[in-house]
């Protein structure tokens, strides 16, 4: 079987986010950059379908020229083919980015290579549109799952198993298929050294897509005003036992 | 007057929490209109006038509760297609995400994602959704052709019966639902066996990191979570580690949380768990690193060991229960 993933360079989060001057960008000179979790996730889970199932697992993004740095951790990972969608280096909003991707893996199978499955984090790191797998699936006139948390592939369909706000729901879906993965559905597994070394050899494949116009304008940015908080520490240098029994009358929580 | 939509998701014709919320914010806006979907919806339909919708279009095929998003994003394109609304409202939920995001694609309209309010603004619709975990609000306006389609956060607005409310007109469709062969069936749904409060409903949450050292240490939060009728959570490194599934996990790509008290044992205070938890009204930390940034989001915090300060804090719960 032949699997695509989709996934996106996003800064890490942990770092204090600035904004440019004008309000229209997140600042990201002095940003360290990643793969959103749930994406690390569905790069993990594709390897893992071709290891066990044969075939061949390629990786696709679609952002800046830096985005490489993120589709050779793909391929570390044991991923074989890499292409990038390179862009200006502003951000693309869902629309655009599915558009582009659905014209990517209409020249992909233009050039005979069809995918069984297609798969996507859950949503980004950074904007967490969810929409990007669903545009895609809907474009591509293919089933697509969100949020899954497992997936078991037999005889040209997968059963896969997505959590609710009520429980879980177990769906079948015939292939090929969108799928969107959440975090959990396995632990990604560290790039082994021959695999970063190997990784950075390998070729990329680029092209530059057109934007396609989504109709939505975006007005600013704006940082949310930070509250001055001061902690009250209980008995700094004191007994565990008294800090306690001082807890729980500021609580009066029993 | 405007026309507002709200995708009424109902459970066995009861409509889920967040679509009382929708409707309370849609009435702000314009005159509202409900499409419920699904065995028994019709049974929320006084529920949903009474929260302000004056018109309910109502189908009850079971394919819209058999079938993933499709039956559902067909029949909605036919009826905006028709009535042509200014705006249509989803709950960010499962569903209403997999339902707005083909919808959008299919009428080819703009649809924001994750917003947490929608205001007026010059004779159209401003669009407030925060990024980064809430540390970055966006405004959008959208310019393409309506209806816009908006996904909001569960528990961004607060749900209020409209006063006075009125028995709203009902629309019954019983035309033909087609759902291909191509489609994602659901074959089964299971109910998650809860032990203890749900961490998104639990009134006091007990979580741990790290700093607990050991997997087997997390027994006594399970413990003191029980004295005090808690939930119990954990931050992204502890589940990354294996120690905890990820169901406990709290944080930005985990539960978002608000509950009473929220005690965190051993978490440093990464943005990323923070941004689960940062809702809720009094923040206890117990760390024995004074440096954490945990301590810059507290209202009450011990600097200290973890392994002293647990067992007596669930010695102190019990004495105080009589035990």
């Amino acid at each position: 079987m032949n699997v695509l993933v989709g996934i996106k360079r996003v800064p890490a989060t942990a770092g204090q986010i600035t904004l440019t001057p004008d309000g229209q960008e997140i600042d990201t000179r002095y940003l360290g950059f990643t793969v959103s979790p749930h994406e690390e996730c569905a790069v993990e889970e594709a390897v893992r379908l071709i290891e066990k199932h044969g075939g061949s697992s390629t990786v696709l993004t679609l952002g800046p020229e830096a985005a490489i740095d993120q589709l050779r951790e793909a391929m570390a990972l044991g991923i074989e083919r890499a292409m990038l969608l390179e862009t200006d280096g502003r951000e693309w909003d869902p629309v655009a980015t599915a558009a582009a991707m659905v014209e990517a893996i209409e020249a992909e199978r233009a050039a005979g290579r069809t995918y069984d499955v297609v798969m996507f984090g859950n949503e980004s790191a950074d904007s967490a549109g969810y929409q990007v797998g669903v545009r895609v699936a809907d474009a591509l006139d293919l089933p697509c799952v969100t949020g899954i948390k497992a997936l078991e592939v037999t005889n040209g369909h997968a059963t896969v198993r997505r959590q609710t706000e009520s429980g879980w729901e177990v769906a079948d879906v015939p292939l090929p298929a969108v799928l969107t993965v959440k975090e959990g559905i396995n632990l990604p597994r560290y790039p082994s050294l021959p695999g970063r070394l190997k990784a950075k050899k390998k070729e990329i494949e680029r092209s530059t897509p057109q934007w396609q116009d989504g109709g939505l304008e975006k007005i600013r940015l704006k940082l949310p005003v930070q509250v001055g908080h001061t902690v009250e520490i209980l008995g700094k240098d004191g007994d565990p036992g008294v800090q306690v029994v001082e807890l729980f009358q500021r609580l009066r929580l029993l | 007057m405007a026309g507002i939509w709200v995708f009424a998701e109902t459970v066995d014709g009861t409509p889920k929490p967040v679509v009382l919320e929708l409707l309370t914010k849609a009435r702000s806006l314009g005159e509202v209109t409900a499409v419920a979907l699904g065995p028994s919806a019709s049974k929320a339909i006084q529920t949903l006038g009474e929260y302000g919708a004056k018109k309910v279009y109502v189908h009850e095929d079971p394919a819209f509760r058999d079938v993933l998003a499709t039956p559902a994003v067909d029949l909605l394109a036919r009826l905006i297609e028709k009535d042509q609304p200014d705006l249509v409202l989803f709950g960010m939920t499962y569903d209403g995400r997999d339902v707005a995001s083909r919808l959008s694609a299919r009428l080819w309209t703009a649809l924001i994602a994750n917003a947490s309010d929608v205001v007026n603004k010059d004779g159209g619709w401003a669009i407030v959704t925060p990024v980064f975990g809430g540390t970055v609000l966006v405004t959008t306006v959208p310019l393409a052709k309506a209806p816009t389609l908006v996904l909001i956060r569960p528990k961004a607005v607060a749900a209020e019966p409209a006063s006075p409310a009125s028995a709203p007109q009902v629309e019954t469709l019983t035309d033909q639902v087609d759902t291909g062969t191509r489609a994602a069936r659901v074959l089964r749904r299971e109910k998650e066996k809860a032990s203890g409060p749900k961490l998104e409903d639990a009134a006091i949450i007990v979580s741990g990191g790290r700093g607990l050292g050991a997997p087997e240490n997390f027994k006594m939060l399970d413990e003191l979570a029980a004295e005090l009728g808690a939930a119990v959570g954990a931050s992204r490194a502890v589940v990354d580690a294996g120690w905890k599934p990820y169901s406990f996990q709290i944080g930005q790509t985990g539960k978002t949380v608000k509950p009473s008290v929220y005690i965190a044992i051993g978490i440093s205070g990464a943005m990323q768990h923070t941004v689960g938890m940062k809702g809720a009204k009094t923040i206890i930390a117990i760390n024995k690193d004074p440096e954490a940034p945990i301590f810059k989001l507290a209202d009450l915090g011990i600097v200290g060991d973890v392994h002293t300060i647990v067992p007596q804090l669930i010695q102190e719960v019990r004495s105080r229960k009589g035990k």
